[in-house]
């Protein structure tokens, strides 16, 4: 046994080691503890959970991970972590992690209503093959899909958006990040003409004032709530703004505490503008030089089946990005009818902190961040409600510099680097590119060096879209990776489940654990996850962080890059490409998607003697070539030169993450301002430069009501969420004893006057129950949650108790994402 | 500086162990080298282009913090930021479960 | 192939929703043939909210990075702008009197590492890191190990199989 003080020791050198970039000399470590059997190897990776990228370190000791702790190295995080990110530790070790692909089959062969039993790879991959050659064959691409996440590493969600578009010729590839910033993603390119934030996280050290919409980062962001904190306990005159449809524990660092009606956020938003206009605080020359007008299309639908009611009666459902260039008198016109008087009264905010709202923006000396994530993107008109802070950073020209930041957050680590950078998406490409966009197509196909015209230009299934079609049989083949959708998705008991069970269909789910939706699938694949692969995520600030393999996956389970190439094997271009292009380009003929799509010569251009030899690759030991690099500078050619630069692959395995665009070695922290942004030229001061004209867009939008409000038959609004402890849908923290005891149910928070009213009190069994589902569970009255009268909070991470089976599928018409907050249920005793 | 051993109070049987990683002005690693052999309680470790690692080990908080700042204010140290602090409660190796 | 092993996976997808359920009960193995089977389409029971663990004694932490958790009840603890109701316990000037383990002097160090006279401001809300137990038992065991346990037993080189 080790002396306990010297074994202490020897941790806390190790760690002061790795923080400080000091590699352990050999002898230092065993000279100073009793052996080398106590060595532990440190290696940075970024935390597998949300948006924030803070740098985990890793102590991993006979292939396990033995330890972790925040990165003093990290400039996101300096040292710190949130709960969940000190338990990192524990993630991979839950003991039912999936080892095996697991086929449902009856008598000894595959059938849908059979029983998981444990297969080869090779007998796995055959189903699958079989069953995508029968569809394709059948229906032809449009039938087959695929179902992502910016959980993905950049180069998955890489590889897949190849063996979707290039191989199977289809754009009905999306990731669950349509749930999460969809809407935030099109109103950057549509304001913007380039997606994610011009600030960064450095805003947070230079703001008076920060202003949450909807977001509770106490919560869901905590890391960089502590640098608020910080901000605003140290400096005086620093004020925090915080709104919501209920309270909860962001709370507790408000001065401006705001609970508004579900909804109304876009009321106060045009409130906010019109109070910049009414008292003479707009500032005229920043809109003149670099802003137009527009004015938006409205009674734009919510989304829903296109036979809804309310899509029917909707005047504009079928066009709803429309909109027509107008000047700033008009837009003064239009946002003028929002008086505080108004917005009082539809928001139910008292009118004195409204005003002291309006200004924190109209003062021109005070910098003021702002910053939302589901809020306002899971929000039936989340286009226009983001679009319409941007008009407030805008009218004051606070943008595009220190402390002046409108701050879209994400929920997933790789929300911007897979999902939007990569383009996941059933309408994009790289680099901001669209699938509809014929130069965009024919640049892509020249990259991946593709026969001319190949790729699809139909844009492809949304994920609400992909679900209505698995429930109607039109997509029947279905590939599920590093997603829990039947867990996530709204309305899931109707729009979702009956899809994934529809005999018509195949369902494969790709998972590290056998969650809600494996349970419904044909087909499941044990997947690898995090540090037992190398990999890259993209933060919510632009920053690109990579890692290395630190462990090997337990038994069969492969990355989901391994399935994703190995998969292609299975396909040769005459069985999925159209005889005009073969004919045309014969030297493509008998060729596997392996081979045109990973050994193009660009995929497989690095030898396996430039991966580390400190670090295990699994990958590229399997297909013989640095895999995860050839992918990378491949990728990172679509962006180089115009604004999405990418430093080289290497460099990102010695930093903490870059934030692009990356020119001549240095990040860019903040984007088309003149002296920061290296793409800005001298005499410009501020440039847009993803319009071409260089001016940003200013939208004129009125407040228009949700899909669903509370009645007499269904009184509450409820508003779905998640929970400091857990992480989405719980598949990684259920799994790690100290947070599932720390919330071990998802309970319905209410107010203790509509238990009353209804017979309850804390710890009484209910149903909650809406137009389309229920979902039992107990009552929350004194909680971390405060909801007003008429509103309950109920989180969704807990696979027992699924509140998607209540929530609606309707939809912001625009970017298709689900609004999550906003639909109407009663709460009935059991 | 003189090192106040007095400052709080100490439960009985507490260890505490810190590390703390320094900047160093490479020209004044040898007279730091120097001064911190000289400190009760502390250790160096390692010495590695300017940076270095020294633990800390004392009875209570206090005498922690105390040399944490007197290294901070050696001359040639650039910084000294603490990166582990661990307290020992005297109940022995900790149940692999907890 | 293994036979055991066969039978518990063709049952365990049934078995998924209620795998993570909150449960008072002892943890149920995963391989039991005998839980009732539970799939998306039924509702399961619901336990009682289960209490807090309130016996005041440290839990000894998993490495030495990991944050304590909170062995006592902290429902309507005091966080604001002016108040910090764990701090009043946890602090240097307070802990003798009350007996509570003090906060880290990592907490003094701020975003820059710089050390200051009390806990660093982005340390304020201390729930963030460090979170109460509840007395529910989980249902998936965990087979984390820590580094005391894998250095005094022989090394099976991280094979899970």
């Amino acid at each position: 046994m080790l002396d306990r003080r010297d074994f202490i020791k020897a941790q806390a050198v190790a760690a002061a080691a790795a923080a400080g970039g000091i590699s352990l000399p050999a002898a230092a470590q065993s000279s100073m503890v009793a052996g080398e059997d106590t060595a532990l190897k440190w290696s940075k990776a970024p935390c597998r959970f949300c948006g924030t990228g803070c740098g985990v370190m890793v102590a991993t000791k006979d292939n396990r991970v033995v330890a972790t702790h925040g990165d003093m190295q990290a400039e996101v995080n300096r040292g710190l972590n949130c709960v969940k990110g000190y338990f990192l530790s524990k993630i991979m070790y839950g003991q039912d992690r999936l080892t095996q692909p697991l086929l449902r089959m009856r008598d000894g062969k595959y059938h849908k209503d059979g029983e998981f039993q444990p297969v080869s790879w090779d007998r796995a991959f055959d189903e699958m093959a079989s069953q995508w050659k029968r569809v394709l064959k059948a229906k032809g691409p449009d039938a087959v899909g695929m179902f992502g996440s910016g959980q993905w590493t950049i180069w998955e969600g890489y590889a897949a958006s190849k063996l979707m578009r290039a191989g199977f010729r289809t754009n009905n590839l999306d990731p669950n990040a349509r749930h999460c910033m969809a809407s935030a993603a099109v109103a950057f390119i549509r304001t913007f003409g380039m997606d994610e934030p011009m600030g960064c996280y450095d805003d947070f050290e230079h703001a008076d004032a920060f202003v949450l919409w909807g977001s509770n980062m106490a919560e869901m962001h905590p890391i960089l709530w502590t640098r608020i904190t910080d901000r605003r306990l140290a400096h005086s005159h620093v004020k925090v703004a915080v709104l919501s449809t209920f309270e909860h524990r962001s709370f507790e660092l408000a001065d401006i505490p705001m609970i508004f009606e579900p909804g109304t956020d876009l009321a106060i938003l045009n409130y906010i503008a019109n109070h910049i206009i009414q008292t003479n605080r707009v500032n005229r020359e920043f809109i003149e030089k670099h802003c137009n007008f527009r004015l938006g299309q409205k009674d734009i639908g919510y989304g829903l089946r296109p036979e809804s009611v309310l899509e029917v009666r909707a005047a504009n459902a079928k066009d709803p990005a429309d909109s027509k260039p107008i000047d700033f008198d008009a837009f003064a016109k239009f946002v003028s009818t929002y008086t505080l008087d108004y917005t009082a009264e539809l928001t139910k905010v008292p009118k004195e902190r409204l005003l002291a709202l309006a200004e924190m923006y109209a003062d021109p000396k005070t910098k003021v961040m702002s910053l939302w994530t589901m809020g306002f993107n899971q929000h039936v008109r989340g286009v226009w409600v983001n679009h319409m802070v941007y008009n407030i950073h805008l009218l004051t020209g606070k943008i595009s510099e220190p402390g002046n930041s409108p701050f879209s957050l994400t929920g997933q680590p790789s929300a911007c680097g897979t999902a939007r950078e990569v383009g996941t998406f059933s309408h994009r490409l790289p680099a901001d590119m669209q699938v509809a966009n014929p130069t965009h197509r024919a640049h892509t196909e020249e990259a991946w060096k593709l026969p001319k015209g190949l790729l699809p230009a139909k844009v492809g299934y949304h994920a609400v879209q992909q679900d209505r079609m698995l429930k109607d049989g039109k997509l029947n083949a279905y590939w599920i990776m590093v997603n829990n959708n039947l867990q996530a998705a709204p309305n899931s008991a109707n729009e979702t489940y009956p899809g994934y069970r529809n005999p018509e269909n195949f369902i494969v789910v790709s998972d590290a654990y056998p969650t809600v939706t494996a349970s419904a699938a044909d087909l499941i694949l044990p997947a690898a996850m995090w540090v037992e692969k190398e990999g890259a995520y993209g933060n919510a600030e632009r920053r690109t962080h990579f890692w290395h393999q630190l462990v090997t996956a337990p038994g069969e389970a492969r990355s989901d890059l391994w399935q994703l190439m190995e998969f292609s094997k299975r396909f040769t271009t005459d069985e999925v490409w159209p005889a005009e292009v073969l004919d045309a380009n014969p030297s493509y003929r008998g060729k596997t998607l392996f081979d045109v799509l990973f050994r193009n010569g660009n995929v497989d251009r690095f030898p396996l003697s430039e991966v580390n030899a400190e670090y295990a690759n699994d990958e590229s030991k399997d297909f013989g070539f640095y895999v995860q690099k050839g992918l990378f500078e491949e990728y990172a050619g679509f962006g180089r030169g115009h604004g999405h630069d990418l430093a080289p692959f290497d460099t990102y395995h010695q930093v903490r993450g870059l934030r692009w665009p990356v020119v001549d070695g240095k990040e860019t922290r903040w984007r088309y301002r003149e002296g920061l942004d290296p793409f800005v030229k001298p005499g410009e001061d501020v440039r847009f430069y993803g319009n071409p004209d260089g001016k940003a867009n200013i939208f004129a939008f009125p407040y228009e009501p949700p899909a669903e409000e509370p009645d007499k038959d269904f009184d509450l609004w409820l508003v779905t969420g998640r929970v400091l402890e857990h992480w989405h849908s719980g598949s990684m923290t259920m799994r790690v004893p100290e947070l599932y005891k720390a919330m071990p149910m998802a309970l319905v928070f209410m107010h203790p006057d509509d238990a009353k009213a209804r017979g309850l009190r804390r710890g009484s069994e209910v149903k909650v129950v809406s137009r389309r589902g229920e979902m039992q569970t107990r009552v929350e009255t004194r909680g971390r949650n405060k909801p007003p009268r008429g509103v309950v909070f109920v989180p969704w991470f807990d696979s027992a108790r699924l509140i998607n089976k209540c929530t609606l599928d309707a939809t912001d018409p625009i970017s298709k994402q689900s609004d999550f907050k906003k639909c109407a249920v009663k709460i009935v005793a059991v | 500086m003189p090192l106040d051993d007095t400052i709080g109070s100490a439960p009985a049987g507490e260890l505490h162990i810190a590390s703390l990683l320094l900047h160093v002005r490479p020209d004044r690693q040898p007279t730091v080298c120097a001064a911190i052999e000289a400190m009760p309680g502390t250790e160096l470790h390692i010495e590695q282009s300017g940076k270095m690692v020294v633990t800390v080990e004392g009875p209570h908080e206090g005498w922690i913090a105390d040399r944490m700042t007197a290294l901070h204010l050696l001359d040639g140290v650039f910084s000294a930021v603490m990166v582990f602090h661990h307290v020992d409660h005297g109940e022995g190796m900790p149940p692999s479960e907890p | 192939m293994r036979p055991h092993h066969l039978a518990a996976l063709a049952v365990l997808p049934f078995l998924v929703p209620a795998v993570l359920s909150a449960q008072n009960a002892e943890p149920r193995r995963l391989d039991s043939p005998f839980r009732p089977p539970v799939n998306f389409v039924e509702q399961n029971n619901t336990p009682p909210i289960p209490p807090d663990v309130t016996d005041d004694r440290r839990v000894a932490r998993n490495y030495p990075e990991q944050p304590p958790v909170i062995p006592h009840n902290v429902r309507d603890y005091q966080i604001t702008l002016n108040n910090n109701q764990c701090l009043t316990c946890h602090s240097r000037r307070f802990t003798e009197a009350v007996q509570a383990p003090m906060v880290s002097i990592t907490h003094y160090v701020d975003r820059d590492g710089q050390t200051l006279g009390a806990v660093a401001p982005r340390r304020y809300f201390c729930m963030q890191c460090h979170v109460p137990q509840t007395t529910a038992q989980p249902i998936v065991p965990n087979t984390f190990t820590d580094l005391d346990t894998l250095v005094s037993r022989p090394s099976d080189r991280g094979d899970r199989r």
